[in-house]
């Protein structure tokens, strides 16, 4: 099984690899950053820092519900941290069911959590939706996500595979594995190998979530694929206390990471609250995880 | 149960709508809003119908706050159902796994799955005698003769005995080998076998159905509940979804989900939840660490020669491999294998 390193990657603008240069490639549009930003010099990663994905560690990270206020921001990235995460996910460009409901930040507020994700020595995963997304955020984020909803965007592959950072590839809700394993496929012809596929959860008639969580889909991905495969069981249930059942489980199949919807401690949290573990309950949570993890012979 | 009326509803529309429900001998609580009044209903409301009451005049809709399922229920009963079986507690601190063959074949095949289950720690055999086969040209199961070698294997290995019941005038011939009676999964909402195991005296596995919601899981129990028998355990097997890389969709949420709508014990069927051996085990490690109170497993000597479900039996070394590490994984959620 392949194992990547989440952390290792320069913070270099991305350019077409070699063989694919010839091609056309999918125009990337205009950065809607500003380029001449004093923090992008604070996004280098220090040297010897690594993040391995696939290996005896399972990796979590915390996704948190967008907040504009630094205080709670910081309380939250602190808490986390000191839970045993190593990622932060970013709800930046977050894409929402609801026209109307939040649609996400704007790269200043991705630019905040990059800064809290280096105070804290921790990974950044951020969405793009648009090919235009994945220069500016890879600026900022380790990890450059292609969402459920864009697993069959193919400019957005496209993009996201000529640009030199580990991609995280969620399943569409759907998709069948198969369908998953081409997405990867797609993104490793385009020049880039270091991806890892996310389970979130699949559309059935019996979900009492948005989804149901597919953990099957753990074990058969390991028989499908050499990739590094995580799970996000955060719409699974409309529950968060069934959510954190269902990260026990998903350790238990030998997932490599987790994306688990974490909820700040103060209010003003506009996305999906009654599934997002609150803050008191992490390190009750993160116990059970790591007896789990050296149960089945892994790490937190 | 919550009424609310339309916004031109009539003072003489709210009055019959609540006249009906105190027909039912249940209160009402009357909530007059500016636009739109609203009526409470007070008492349980299970009996109603709450269809024919939107049916009726100026009813604009009619919500409900209870489960349907009322004997099945958490708030019924707070404390879990334990059912005492064979020097086991189903439902108790123990996770408890169920082994054995999908059907019974033939005597050397159960003697040979028996001995390999009892050494690797399982109290319970499973076996079928009646097989609901999708094909009417597959094997459809030994019937009374295999019930007799189940019978013989209970008494020789000390091993409990579940075996499916697939009609309700079978219900007294396999209770006399039987210690679990299972009701199949496409037997879930077969009313009148549900009523006859009802009123049994022995302990019941019902099969969530494999296009079953939870909600109509928890009804089916109710039927058993309803007729008497108390010692009901439920069993998620999969469900039907898109994805066709397994046999069925495992939704590992059901387990969190019935235990805390329901005080029964819940089992875990990772063979058929998944359809495929190299699954199994990973599934089974899941179940348990999402709190399932025991695992139904498929376990062949010789799964390329079985007459049924091959594709997902455990040969005997790795069923033996899971039972480790299944109890490593039950430790540290605290419970034991």
């Amino acid at each position: 099984m392949s194992t990547l390193d989440l952390l290792g990657t320069a913070m270099t603008p991305a350019t077409l690899p070699e063989p694919l240069a010839n091609l056309e490639p999918t125009p990337l549009g205009a950065m809607p950053v500003s380029q001449a930003s004093p923090n992008l010099a604070k996004m280098e990663r220090l040297p010897g820092q690594h993040l391995a994905l696939g290996g005896r560690a399972v990796v979590l990270a915390a996704r948190l519900s967008t907040t504009t206020d630094p205080v709670a921001l910081a309380e939250t990235v602190g808490a986390v941290q000191a839970a045993g995460f190593k990622a932060l996910h970013a709800g930046c460009f977050v894409p929402s069911r609801w026209a109307y409901h939040l649609q996400g930040a704007d790269t200043q507020d991705l630019e905040t959590l990059a800064l809290a994700s280096r105070e804290h020595g921790l990974a950044l995963i951020a969405e793009v939706l648009a090919p235009e997304h994945v220069l500016a955020a890879a600026q900022y984020a380790d990890i450059l996500q292609a969402g459920a909803r864009s697993m069959q965007n193919y400019p957005l592959l496209h993009a996201i595979g000529a640009c030199q950072k580990p991609v995280l590839l969620k399943r569409g809700q759907m998709s069948t594995l198969q369908e998953l394993c081409s997405t990867a496929d797609y993104v490793r012809s385009c020049g880039n190998s270091q991806i890892v596929l996310c389970e979130r959860g699949i559309r059935t008639f019996a979900a009492t979530g948005t989804d149901t969580f597919d953990v099957s889909a753990i074990p058969a991905l390991r028989e499908l694929s050499d990739l590094p495969i995580i799970a996000d069981p955060s719409h699974g249930s409309g529950d968060w206390t069934h959510v954190g059942a269902m990260c026990q489980a998903a350790v238990a199949a030998g997932v490599d990471g987790l994306l688990l919807e974490i909820r700040p401690s103060s209010t003003g949290t506009p996305l999906d609250t009654s599934q997002a573990v609150p803050l008191p309950a992490l390190q009750d949570l993160v116990a059970r995880l790591r007896a789990i993890a050296n149960a089945v012979g892994r790490e937190i | 149960m919550i009424v609310v009326m339309r916004r031109d509803a009539k003072p003489e529309d709210v009055e019959r709508v609540a006249d009906r429900v105190r027909e039912f001998g249940l209160g009402t609580h009357l909530s007059e809003g500016e636009e739109r009044t609203v009526i409470g209903i007070i008492g349980d409301e299970r009996p109603i119908d709450w269809q024919t009451l939107e049916l009726m005049q100026g009813v604009e809709k009619v919500l409900r706050v209870l489960p349907p399922f009322k004997l099945a229920s958490r708030d019924f009963q707070a404390e879990d159902t334990v059912v005492p079986l064979n020097g086991t507690r189903i439902g108790g601190r123990k996770v408890v796994v169920m082994a054995g063959p999908c059907a019974v074949e033939d005597r050397t095949q159960m003697h040979e799955v028996a001995q390999v289950v009892k050494e690797a720690g399982v109290k319970i055999l499973r076996g079928g005698a009646y097989k609901p086969r999708t094909s009417p040209y597959s094997f459809q199961g030994l019937g009374r003769e295999g019930l007799e070698i189940l019978g013989e294997i209970r008494d020789q290995y000390g091993l409990a005995i579940i075996t499916e019941v697939m009609a309700p005038e079978d219900v007294p011939l396999v209770a006399e080998y039987a210690d679990i009676l299972q009701i199949g999964a496409r037997n879930m909402q077969n009313f009148a076998l549900l009523h006859a195991i009802g009123e049994s005296s022995k302990p019941a596995l019902l099969k969530r159905g494999m296009m079953s919601t939870l909600q109509e899981l928890l009804m089916a129990a109710e039927y058993i509940l309803s007729h008497g028998n108390q010692r009901v355990m439920l069993c998620e097997r999969g469900i039907r979804t898109f994805e066709t890389f397994t046999r069925n969709t495992f939704d590992i949420n059901a387990i969190p989900a019935l235990k805390g709508l329901s005080h029964l014990p819940v089992i875990a069927d990772p063979s058929h939840g998944t359809g495929k051996w190299s699954l199994v085990g990973a599934v089974s490690k899941a179940a348990v660490a999402a709190g399932a109170d025991g695992l139904i497993i498929e376990v062949h000597p010789h799964p390329s020669r079985a007459l049924s479900d091959g594709a997902q039996s455990l040969k005997p070394p790795a069923f033996a491999q899971l039972m480790k590490d299944l109890e490593a994984v039950a430790v540290a959620v605290g419970r034991e294998l």
